[in-house]
């Protein structure tokens, strides 16, 4: 059979955008950009990774070791830093130990929540549109690897983008950007070297430090959140974010409960939390992290924002919480 | 990066590079900010590679920086006093040693300081120059209530692509001192220890020990 140069060039476009689909992505997929999406959500869960992050924010860069591994069902993680201190973090289960070498110290959290060290970014095609555009942009090597780039643009100031650099193999984020709506950066977390699956070995999660003059301390038990309704609403939300949950949690040493309402649009999210107003002075606004947070008083509450937004989004929602009497 | 100035950055590291040619390197650093993060990275990575937790070498580096550069270019180090908290220091500490790599290059004013001081507040303007990984850490920590929201708000967004240990790194750089609430888990030595860390008007209550928690 003879193919025409037509046929040719449709075949090629073909191949080339099934090239560009994580493996085991089948044929029935409608959108690689959210194919792409699930892919890492799969590979978070299953696979093993080791390897070196350097993370830049505001213009500052710090180098980790990281390593995850899952043994019998069990999420193991090691966070080390490889700078300063030797900081470092060693997770089993539902049980973090931060290990301070230069105070000979270790602190123990519990980690009761299903977040990860690397968490996947949600892929249903829901969440796409309406305010924030996804696509496959080009192949680039990241830890010398090749890598798809994906880009979730947003529409509008209130939210953040992200840059994606998807192992091409596995769909493993060896490169994440998260960037405003004009493109500035906020935070980049890159490997510049990587292992991963089988060949992560359970020696890596092991400190190096010999912790036996170490003093091991604890935080007080913490009180689980439990699900409740709010009195209170925002009257200016942001187009698209909605109420996704709401709690009541009561933090460590403090004597009454606050309210914890979580707003999302599908892909950003932010926490108002709603108590009452005490003594102790909080910023009216602060950067932590990548984290923006808001606070405000109104009569005798104390409402404050959180979320991966710009600082603008926070203090929109922390200022639009009204009390529905 | 090219390969002639990495090759030349290595050679400065190394103390072999000429003092003429220190000189042109350390005033184009000065001002090239991409240039001063690509050779942060360029220097954590090395380091990474060679397997060097530490900072090793970082001290005289900056020694180097410092005499390639001339006092005139180094600035007093008016203003640094003690912090007042103890658990402003390692945390300070820690956030300025994170970027050491960056501080090694440009840190103009750091470098006159002697190891393991650290600005406080009143050093904060020195943030442009003095780079730290979260900009709360160049003049303040946390307060334990916010911290706390931080780290629910964490929790609570693991749909939504959080990274939860690097959320659990910015806390713990940017922990508090006295609020800080931590109980003695396996000596009378901790016990003493904890009591420097807790204010003295301390809950008993808040002060008991998880069983589920304790390491023997």
């Amino acid at each position: 059979m003879k193919l025409h140069f037509a046929q040719y060039a449709a075949v090629g476009c073909l191949a080339a955008v099934f090239s560009m689909l994580p493996a085991g992505a089948g044929a029935e997929d409608k959108s690689a950009p959210a194919e792409w999406l699930r892919g890492m959500s799969r590979v978070l869960s299953e696979m093993d990774y080791e390897g070196t992050v350097i993370r830049r924010q505001n213009g500052k860069s710090e180098a980790l070791k990281v390593v995850h591994k899952n043994i019998d069902g069990v999420v193991h993680e090691r966070l080390v830093t490889q700078e300063g201190n030797g900081l470092e973090i060693v997770r089993v289960g539902d049980e973090a130990h931060c290990i301070l070498p230069d105070r000979k110290s270790v602190l123990i959290e519990r980690w009761d929540d299903r977040s990860s060290l690397f968490s996947a970014l949600p892929g249903g095609d829901i969440r796409f549109g309406a305010h924030y555009d996804l696509s496959v942009v080009r192949e680039e090597r990241v830890a010398g690897r090749p890598a798809v780039l994906i880009a979730v643009r947003p529409h509008d100031q209130f939210r953040y983008g992200h840059r994606l650099w998807l192992d091409r193999q596995t769909a493993f984020p060896l490169r994440t950007e998260l960037v405003d709506h004009n493109g500035e950066l906020i935070e980049e977390i890159k490997f510049a070297d990587i292992l991963l699956g089988d060949v992560v070995s359970k020696d890596a999660l092991k400190s190096s430090l010999s912790l036996d003059d170490f003093t091991w301390y604890a935080e007080p038990a913490r009180t689980p959140p439990v699900a409740s309704r709010s009195d209170w609403t925002s009257d200016d939300l942001p187009s698209g974010f909605q109420v996704i949950s709401t709690t009541a949690e009561k933090f460590p040493g403090a004597e009454a409960p606050v309210t914890h309402i979580v707003y999302s649009d599908g892909l950003a999210s932010v926490s108002v939390f709603v108590g009452m107003n005490s003594d102790e002075t909080v910023a009216g606004q602060a950067r932590i992290g990548s984290a923006s947070s808001f606070s405000t008083v109104l009569d005798e509450y104390r409402i404050t924002a959180v979320g991966e937004v710009p600082q603008e989004t926070v203090k929109r929602i922390a200022s639009s919480m009204r009390h529905i009497p | 990066m090219n390969d002639a100035l990495k090759m030349q950055i290595s050679a400065f590291i190394d103390g072999e590079l000429p003092e003429n040619e220190a000189e042109l390197l350390l005033r184009r650093l000065s001002q090239d900010l991409a240039m001063r993060h690509q050779v942060a990275e360029y220097l954590a990575i090395g380091r990474c590679m060679r397997r060097d937790p530490a900072p090793a070498g970082m001290s005289e580096l900056r020694g180097r920086i410092a005499r390639a550069l001339g006092e005139e270019l180094l600035p007093a180090a008016q203003g640094m006093t003690e912090p007042t908290s103890r658990f402003v220091r390692p945390a300070l500490g820690f956030a300025l040693a994170a970027s050491v790599a960056v501080l090694a290059v440009v840190g103009l004013r750091q470098s006159v300081l002697p190891d393991g001081e650290v600005p406080t507040q009143a050093a904060a303007p020195v943030s442009d120059t003095a780079p730290a990984m979260t900009q709360a850490a160049a003049s303040d920590v946390l307060s334990d209530e916010l911290r706390h929201m931080y780290l629910r708000h964490s929790a609570s967004s693991a749909d939504f692509g959080t990274n939860a240990m690097i959320t659990r790194l910015v806390s713990l750089e940017l922990q508090g001192g006295e609020r800080v609430r931590i109980d003695p888990q396996n000596s009378a030595a901790g016990t003493a220890a904890i009591d420097a860390f807790t204010p003295p008007d301390e809950d008993a209550e808040e002060k008991a020990v998880d069983e589920d928690l304790r390491v023997d």
